[in-house]
Formats: C-alpha cells, structure tokens, sequence
C-alpha cells in the first residue's frame, strides 16, 4: 500500500521540479548600447548631433528595453532660414525573442515600445515683403514634448565574448504633439520629421553584455 | 518590416507641396437674400501698407493679402457713397518645410474684431487655397 502511494506521488513531484528550472524569470544579463548610426550621421551631417543609448534586460525569452537619446540639430533653409532644435527622448518597452532553442547568444525580436520626447527649437526667419516691408520671424518653443508608440524587429548577433552587434527597425505611429501656435516644430528626436504621422527609423547597435547569473 | 524601413529610411526628401496661403479671399452676398453681390470699390485701404487696392469696377469677389508681421489688421472699403470698416485677428504660425523648400506661414484663428457692415461671416479659421472663400461679407 505504501508503495504504491509513492509511486503515484512521485511523477507529480517530479514534474513540479522540471517546469520550475526550464521557465526561469532570473535576468540572465544586462546588455549596454550604443547607436552607431546616429554617431555616423553626426560625423558625417555637420548639423546634427545625435547620440543614442540602450539597455536591455534578458528575462527568460523576453527583453525589457529603455532607450535614451540626445538630439541636437541647425538646419539652415535655401531661403536663409535658421531653424535649431535640441532635446532629447526616452523609450521604454519589450521585444520577445522569436528564437526559441537559442536564448543565449542570439536574438531574433519583435516588440513595442512608447517613447516620449521632449525638446526645444526656435526658427529665425526674414524677407522682405513688397507690400508690408521687411518681415522679420523669431519664434521658438520651450519644453515642448511629444509621444508616440512603435512596433520593432531586429537581431542582435553574438560577435566575441561579451560583445554583441545588432540593429533595430521601427516603426513609429500614434504620434501626439503638443500643439503650439508660436512656431511648428519640424524635428522630434528620436521621431524624425514632426510634419510625419508615422515613420520609419533604424537603429545599428553595438553592445556589451553583463551576464548577471551564472550558466548552468 | 526590415526591408521596408531601410528603403524607407533613405528616401526621406519632403515634398515642397503647400496648401497655405497669406491671401484673404473675401465675398460679397445680399443681406437679405443671401445671394451673390455684385459691388463696385472705389478703394481698400490696408493699415500697414501704403498702397490702396483698386479692384475691378464691379465685383463679387476679392483678394487681400495680410501683414505677417501683425496679428491684426484693418481694412477699409470706401464704396461710391458710403465707406465700411473691417478689422481682423489672426495668428500666424511659421513652418520649416525643409531646408531646401524654405519656411511657410501658416495663417489660423481668422476672427473678426469689428466691422460696420451688416454681417460678415468666417467660412474658415485658416488660410488654406484650396477653402474659399474665407471671409463672406453681407450688406
């Protein structure tokens, strides 16, 4: 009688224990960023500055992301127009890695994200009008903010040791502006151009992982 | 989704296309019909400018444009035996387009402040081409 009670017993134990190591929520590492296309375009676009960071958090098959940006832009128009903007961004969201058997090394994702940008720009402006003389614009916003909602795919590839390369596809929509009757904006960082309802971005990144538990 | 936002993202040039205007369109209807008016201007006098508008003998409609450097004006019409006042608010808010198409001025909130014609009715608050006219003037 005893032995048979344990037999019965014993697979459901046993079961229990199998299911709590194979769906583990510990992080297993801390991925740091950088977004090496806005480094190249602010080498390469002399009136833009733009610096991107990331941090990814590697729970089970899922990546908690926060994203934060700076961006610095002089925009000088044929009809000598000067329009500056600098602010910066911040993103916030998950991806789930599509790769099932490889939750180590490489990452296949697609995720979301909602992003909030806040900035200041100003726009100087003159011409000379035939009827009323010389117009002169100087208008500009402060601490004007903008959010919006994206939906992202990409990889992240295991290059050597801790370091790992990959980019960032996006696509950016439900954009909201705050409304300002002073100037409109032509820049949101981290969205692209304002005038856009939706839009498309692309992130190469190179990163470093901090593994933060052992492997077994 | 990869593909499309790496083509999209090297063909991001703006289109230099501008609905907005800095014109004013302005009709003329009968008060107590509400049909088409035919009027004769002698003169419209804009505050701010020098010159005076002489439009056409007989008209029903006209176009003015307005003071960008202002967010009011005042119009006088002088008709052949009687002379009518019309001020106007608006703001004006700039826009880059693109470094290469320049910067537009949008004109939005057209109120009117004043007048001493017997109506005058706003058909739209923005200065857009492709809505008009802006302003319908009834006497």
């Amino acid at each position: 009688m005893n032995s048979y009670a344990q037999e019965k017993a014993d697979p459901v134990r046993k079961v229990d224990k199998a299911d709590t190591v194979k769906l583990s929520f510990i992080p297993k590492g801390l991925r740091l960023g950088f977004d090496l296309m806005g480094a190249t375009r602010t080498v390469i676009d002399n009136g833009i500055k733009e610096l991107e960071f990331s941090a990814d958090v590697e729970i089970h098959r899922y990546l908690i992301n926060l994203e934060y940006g700076k961006f610095d832009a002089t925009r000088k128009g044929n009809d000598n127009s000067i329009y500056t903007n600098n602010g910066s961004y911040l993103r916030g969201g998950i991806d789930i890695n599509m790769l099932k058997k490889d939750t180590e090394t490489n990452v296949l994702f697609l995720g979301v994200r909602y992003a909030k940008s806040t900035f200041d720009d100003q726009l100087q402006y003159g011409q000379t009008n035939a009827l009323f003389g010389d117009v002169s614009i100087d208008r500009s916003n402060t601490n004007i903010s903008a959010r919006w909602l994206e939906l992202t795919a990409g990889i992240k590839l295991h290059i050597t040791s801790n370091i790992w390369l990959g980019f960032t596809n996006r696509f950016k929509f439900a954009k909201k502006l705050d409304e300002s009757t002073s100037l409109t904006p032509h820049d949101i960082p981290g969205y692209g151009k304002a005038g856009k309802d939706n839009y498309w971005g692309f992130n190469y990144q190179i990163m470093y992982r901090i593994p933060l538990r052992d492997k077994k | 989704m990869i593909l499309i936002g790496l083509l999209s993202s090297c063909f991001d040039d703006a289109d230099c296309i501008s609905t907005t205007t800095d014109v004013l369109s302005i009709s003329f209807r009968k008060y107590e019909t509400n049909e088409v008016d035919t009027v004769e201007i002698v003169g419209i006098t804009l505050a701010g400018a020098d010159s005076v508008f002489n439009p056409k003998d007989t008209t029903t409609f006209i176009i003015l444009p307005l003071d960008p450097n202002v967010s009011s004006i005042s119009m006088s019409f002088s008709f052949e035996t009687v002379q009518h006042e019309l001020q106007l608010d608006y703001t004006t808010t700039p826009r880059l387009i693109s470094p290469d198409c320049g910067v537009e001025l949008l004109y939005d909130n057209l109120t009117i402040n004043n007048y001493d014609f017997d109506s005058v009715a706003v058909k739209t608050r923005s200065l857009n081409e492709e809505i008009i006219p802006h302003l319908v003037i009834y006497q």
